[in-house]
């Protein structure tokens, strides 16, 4: 009977011994429902005070914070964290397989480094359309939060911007290459040629005035130029690409004469005639 | 009693020790050479591949890699996954090559314990000896690196003994170990599992129910014999019935998901051509790969192989299993095979296997002949009717000269290339690995079947692929065609597969092309692609702009507890098979097979002694004679006819040197002045980027020592075949004929240096350094272009939208054009233009186009609703330099043809390889109703003129221009105006042709 008694006791023992303690939600002190990075440091208070795991479930990503042992529960800090993205978020504290979720929401103390945003569209404009350019500004912090604009309570503001006709690279931002926006030449509004017989190598010498826009701004750079050139025979097209505004060719005098006209994209010049000297 | 029981042991131990000598040779020949005969297989490198995929994905059976995805349940993965544990340890090509060895050595063992069955352990041992020497065995490993074959084969022979002892004894141990090993065979090799099983399963049952017979003592007459075996075969219905249902099992339920996927995916596709199945005697190159080399031996000892197998009648299972396979290995050169297996079967399978699968029937009575020419009564009868010495000759001088041979098939690639050379894919896998190049497919061009290497080293996909069983796309699967890397090699239908790829790129997301063939450059060129860098190895990668990235695809879903099975079983198998076999040979293993080896003389009639012991040496010699002969004397020049044909041979394969001894020696015609003035005169489309696929000559004249010809070639390029007609001056000198250089005025520039100046522009591409997909405002915009016109014209059968596009921007631009055509039934199809188009354009620059849509029956069946025609651009730094000042001029001829002339003048500073014209014939009001790409086959010289004439049918007479259906027209997405129409004076003047330069230059300018 006694040793009976011995064996279940020693069994009840160990079948209580063996059942774990339910865990119940340690309550966090000084709760406000609000973390601000960097400096807070979160104080809970539970029967278990080790064996805790704590991290920060944002909408952006989720970060793990350190968690030691108090004298009456626990405390979980940021280690080295200065500054998130701010917004809802859940503080998610584990003990094992038990999982609390507190929800809060992220806030920094500082904002860090401004960075204002100049976006432009579209980024290259053409004479031969619109010179309009729509123009966005908006500013972040350092984490990439929205920031009211310098002075304003507004995040952003949009206009449209009448841009210079003048051919060139222009930046929203200084000193900032990413920010360049481009004005390029327009289509040519008229083609003179000018046409020469060369003795010395037997050939004709087609050369094209100064090729504007209607804005003055010479051509681009290797803009094709068509030269076709005939005959009562033959029909000939070379093609020459412009290099500042103007093209030109040298044509194998096989005839004693052409008829010559260049054509950029849906213009063409005049027709000009080319004789070898009689 | 003692004397034969001395001798039997005796007998033992020499077989065994004959087994060790062979498992030792084997590692030492195939083990060391495998590792270098590998690159170079036809399939190693797709089981590589597949090896690979489960690596990586070891439960998924879903590839993506190749042809937008297929399953790998479409072949038995047993293979496969061993390879893919060992390359755990190894790297794959390693853990390939010690698998092979493993299995080699296991197809040794299962030959010997094979033979076994039919002969006593020594002429099993030479068996086994044999094997390792036997010339289907070596090219099945190292010529067409068939694993799977040679694992499904390995433990089939091993099964048979087991089979046969459960026929005999009974034993269900037996019938655990035959079906252990069959169920590696199944879970490794599907044709095996399907046709070999039926081959060597079916011979042993008879011949374990013969002797079985045979252990009665009865005496029977063959019918009497036959009947008597039936009656034997009921006797054991228990547990042939056993056996039979149990394999069923096993069969489907090992490679369940096989099974499934053959049924529910069933092979739809033309029939792609394999040399197995030619006529041999008027296809030699096939008759040579799969006939003469597999089973030389094999026919030289047919009379021997033929009366062992004959002569007993338990052997007539197998002899009737040999002569079918020998039968079905012949491929097409009898009508026989095709009406055995049925048009289908006939046009799906490939029938080297069959030969394959006789030459090992036949190797136990090979070496029952061995043993006898070597030490039995065969020796016996040579020694006594001529000497020792005789006997020593014959013997030595068949085994060497059989040697040379087994060493030809080990350097077969040396003498004929099968395989290109070795390429080096490091620079490749960096291309695909930076720049999110794995977002779009890429296709191999002339890599052979290294594009599977590539492929088992990289997670990029590719559109091609290398198991045809599996693949599923429609313009692989309707045309008789391998592979589309390879595709100059299929013909049209090759070329036509490849251009469908390159031309609807966008429909596949294929944005890579990397070419290792020059022979693909003017299709690749004038289907829109173009160079974009050259890599270290020499491989230059094309590139097509405008592409989108890669869309998912739904993969074909597989239930996961058939995935978990494909993962599971069939390595199980194989481990079940090994610890078996450690089991039975603890526990279990007998001496004999039987109570007694049956008795079988190895005596042979006086004429099949006389065949059997010179047919080979007589085959092996002349084979080699004949191989030498080709090679080194055979007389090329002996004949006006031969000597053109050879010229041009060697020319077609660039053998220059070779082609120039063909030209009659000469102090003042040197091997120099001949490669100068070829590289002065050829060059263009012919012969720089074409094959010769045939050739005819006609005699103008002919004395005893000069002769004219008249030489037809037809060339074919990538963009067409090509005619040519020469003719040529022969002399004969010394017996031989030789070519007259032919004489030719070159036209010689008056500059001595020329210079041009070109414009080229860089796009700075991704300026901020980050791996994050897009930076706004990073963002190169899309340059602008224009439709001046778009029409739809039917001509006859003919449909098409024929136009012209404008670069209306400062920068070049590469153009992605596309053609929906909308009907009524709210079905749509798209179409894209093919070589009728340039799709890189200078700033202000335009071009013709014409884009083919289906043809009038099917269009008025449909109803078509709508037209839309989209345009996308993108910066383009390439190919928007065309070439060439080409003048013109055009004749009326009858019947609304015209004739162009055209005069091409090089003004740039580089050769024009093809010198060519885009045309459009125009009505006087500038509408355009056909465009066509004229080519010419010889280069431009830099300085120099050419002029080629072609004809055209002007169809604006009879073809209608269709303006009642709506075409809307999209440049990037975005609804836009067509242009008003311009009249074009220089076309009215030229009976309606306008022309434009399009040339293909071959120089990368745009690389410097």
């Amino acid at each position: 009977m006694t040793k009976k008694t011995i064996y279940y006791s020693i069994l009840f023992f160990f079948f209580f011994a063996c059942t774990k303690k339910k865990i119940t939600a340690p309550v966090w002190l000084d709760h406000t429902g609000m973390i601000t990075m960097p400096t807070d440091t979160l104080f809970f208070s539970s029967p278990v005070k080790d064996k805790w795991k704590a991290s920060l479930l944002s909408f952006v990503q989720p970060v793990q914070l350190e968690v030691i042992p108090g004298s009456e529960g626990f405390i979980v800090y940021l280690k080295e964290r200065t500054g998130i993205t701010e917004g809802p978020a859940h503080l998610v504290l584990q003990n094992e397989k038990t999982v609390f979720f507190f929800p809060i929401q992220l806030r920094n103390s500082s904002p860090g480094l401004i960075t204002e945003k100049d976006y432009r569209s579209p980024k290259t404009v053409n004479p031969d359309s619109a010179l309009h350019q729509h123009r966005m500004l908006y500013t972040t912090d350092q984490w990439r939060n929205l920031r009211p604009l310098h002075k304003s309570t507004q995040f952003f503001t949009e206009n449209i911007l009448e841009l210079t006709s003048q051919t060139g690279t222009y930046t929203a931002q200084k000193n900032n290459p990413v920010t360049a926006f481009y004005v390029q030449a327009g289509s040519v509004q008229k083609i003179q040629l000018h046409a020469s017989y060369q003795a010395s190598d037997n050939s004709y010498t087609v050369v094209t005035e100064l090729l504007k826009d209607v804005h003055d701004n010479t051509v681009a750079n290797g803009t094709n130029v068509v030269f076709s050139y005939w005959n009562k025979t033959m029909v000939y097209k070379m093609e020459s690409l412009t290099i500042d505004g103007k093209a030109s060719v040298k044509i194998p005098a096989l005839a004693d004469g052409y008829f010559i006209t260049a054509t950029i994209g849906q213009y063409s010049s005049h027709t000009i005639t080319v004789r070898k000297p009689s | 009693m003692l004397h034969a029981d001395t001798f039997r042991l005796w007998n033992e131990y020499k077989g065994k020790k004959l087994l060790l000598v062979a498992l030792s040779l084997a590692l030492l020949t195939h083990g060391v050479i495998i590792y270098f005969t590998l690159p170079k297989t036809y399939d190693a490198f797709v089981h590589i591949f597949f090896a690979d995929h489960y690596a990586r994905f070891w439960f998924e059976p879903w590839e993506y890699r190749w042809y937008t995805g297929f399953l790998t349940t479409s072949y038995p993965p047993l293979v496969h996954q061993a390879i893919a544990l060992i390359s755990k340890i190894f790297p794959l090509k390693i853990a390939f090559c010690i698998y092979a060895i493993i299995i080699i050595e296991l197809l040794i063992i299962g030959v010997y314990r094979f033979s076994k069955l039919f002969f006593d352990k020594q002429i099993a041992g030479i068996a086994a000896i044999l094997t390792v020497v036997l010339s289907s065995v070596i090219e099945t490993l190292h010529v067409y690196g068939q694993m799977p074959t040679l694992t499904g084969l390995a433990f089939l022979l091993n099964a048979l003994p087991f089979l046969y002892q459960y026929i005999v004894k009974r034993k269900l141990v037996y019938l655990l170990m035959s079906l252990s090993f069959l169920a590696v065979t199944v879970s490794s090799h599907h044709v095996t599992a399907i046709f070999g099983m039926a081959f060597f399963i079916a011979p042993t049952v008879f011949m374990a129910l013969a002797d079985d017979l045979a252990v009665q003592g009865k005496p029977y007459k063959l019918f009497g014999w036959l009947l008597a075996i039936i009656k034997t075969a009921f006797q054991k219905k228990k547990e042939l019935i056993l056996f039979g249902i149990l394999m069923l099992i096993l069969a489907i339920g090992l490679i369940f998901p096989y099974w499934y996927w053959s049924k529910t995916d069933p092979i739809t596709q033309v029939s792609i051509p394999h040399g197995s199945r030619d006529n041999f005697l008027t296809h030699q190159a096939s008759g040579l790969v799969f006939f003469v080399i597999p089973l030389m031996l094999i026919v030289a000892l047919l009379p021997a192989i033929s009366y062992y197998i004959t002569v007993s009648r338990r052997f007539l299972g197998w002899a009737v299993s040999f002569f079918l396979c020998l039968l079905l290995g012949s491929g097409g050169t009898t009508p026989i095979p095709k009406m055995l297996l049925g048009e289908n079967a006939f046009n799906i399978l490939t029938l080297d296997r069959f030969g394959f699968w006789a030459s090992i029937i036949a190797i136990p009575f090979i070496a029952k002949f061995l043993f006898a020419f070597l030490y039995g009564s065969v020796k016996q009868y040579w020694v006594s009717r001529f000497s020792t010495k005789t006997h020593f000759l014959l013997s030595a001088s068949s085994g060497f000269s059989y040697l040379l041979f087994i060493l030809f098939i080990f350097h077969l690639g040396s003498f004929r290339p099968l395989q290109p050379k070795e390429i080096e894919i490091d620079p490749m896998l960096n291309f695909l690995n930076r720049d999110e190049h794995m977002r779009w497919r890429y296709l191999t061009l002339g890599f052979g079947d290294q594009m599977a290497w590539l492929s088992a080293n990289s997670l990029a996909a590719t559109v091609d692929g290398n198991y045809h069983s599996a693949r599923r796309l429609p313009e692989l699967t309707s045309r008789p065609v391998e592979r589309i890397e390879n595709a100059k090699f299929s013909g049209v239908e090759g070329i036509a597969s490849l251009n469908d790829f390159l031309s609807n790129a966008e429909k596949y997301s294929l944005k890579y092309v990397f070419s290792n063939d020059r022979y693909y450059d003017p299709l690749l060129y004038y289907s829109g692609w173009n160079r974009t860098i050259r890599l270290e190895n020499g491989i230059m990668v094309w590139e097509k702009g405008n592409i989108s990235t890669i869309q998912p695809i739904q993969p074909k879903v597989l239930h996961p507890l058939l995935k978990k099975a494909w993962g599971i079983f069939p390595l199980s198998s194989l481990v079940l098979a090994f610890l078996l076999t450690l089991w039975y040979l603890k526990r279990i293993k007998e001496k004999d097979y039987t109570a007694t080896v049956p008795e079988s003389s190895d005596q042979l009639p006086v004429t099949i002694t006389y065949l059997s012991s010179l047919l080979p040496l007589v085959f092996s010699t002349s084979f080699l004679i004949n191989q030498v002969y080709e090679l080194l004397l055979v007389k090329e020049q002996d004949t006006p006819k031969n000597a053109i044909v050879n010229y041009y041979n060697h020319l077609d394969f660039q053998r220059f040197e070779k082609a120039f001894h063909f030209f009659e020696p000469s102090p003042t015609y040197p091997l120099d002045q001949y490669l100068l003035e070829k590289s002065v005169t050829d060059g263009g489309l012919l012969p720089s980027y074409a094959k010769l696929d045939s050739i005819h000559t006609r005699e103008l004249f002919r004395s005893k020592d000069a002769a004219r010809i008249q030489v037809y070639t037809r060339w074919r390029t990538s963009l067409g075949f090509r005619e040519k007609k020469d003719t040529m001056q022969l002399i004969r000198q010394e017996r031989k004929w030789y070519l007259l250089p032919p004489y030719y005025t070159p036209e010689i520039p008056e500059e001595q240096v020329r210079s041009y100046t070109y414009t080229l522009f860089k796009r700075q591409g991704k300026r901020v350094i980050s791996s994050f997909p897009t930076v706004k405002d990073d963002r190169v915009k899309k340059p602008f272009a224009v439709f001046r016109q778009v029409n739809l014209i039917r001509n006859g059968n003919a449909n098409f939208i024929t136009g012209e596009l404008l670069n209306a921007d400062d920068v070049p631009v590469n153009l992605a054009l596309r053609v929906q055509v909308l009907f009524k039934d709210n079905s749509s199809r798209t179409y894209y233009p093919g070589t009728h188009f340039q799709y890189n354009l200078a700033p202000k620059a335009s071009t013709f186009f014409q884009v083919d849509i289906d043809n009038s029956r099917l269009l008025d069946s449909l109803q078509i609703r709508s037209v839309s025609v989209y345009c996308d651009t993108d910066i383009s730094e390439r190919g928007y330099i065309h070439g060439g000042t080409p003048g013109y001029s055009v004749t009326a001829l009858k019947n609304n043809r015209v004739q162009i002339h055209t005069s091409l003048y090089n003004e740039l500073p580089t050769e024009i390889n093809i010198p060519g014209v885009l045309v459009a014939e125009k009505d006087r009001q500038g509408t355009i109703w056909q465009t066509k790409l004229l080519l010419h086959e010889k280069s431009a010289r830099s300085g120099l003129h050419l002029s080629f004439t072609h004809e055209l049918e002007k169809i604006q007479q009879k073809a209608l221009r269709i303006q009642q259906i709506p075409i809307t027209i999209f440049i990037n997405g975005q609804l836009r105006k067509i242009l008003p129409l311009q009249t074009d004076n220089s076309a009215n003047n030229s009976q309606g042709i306008a022309l434009i330069s399009h040339c293909f230059i071959s120089q990368e300018i745009y690389l410097q």
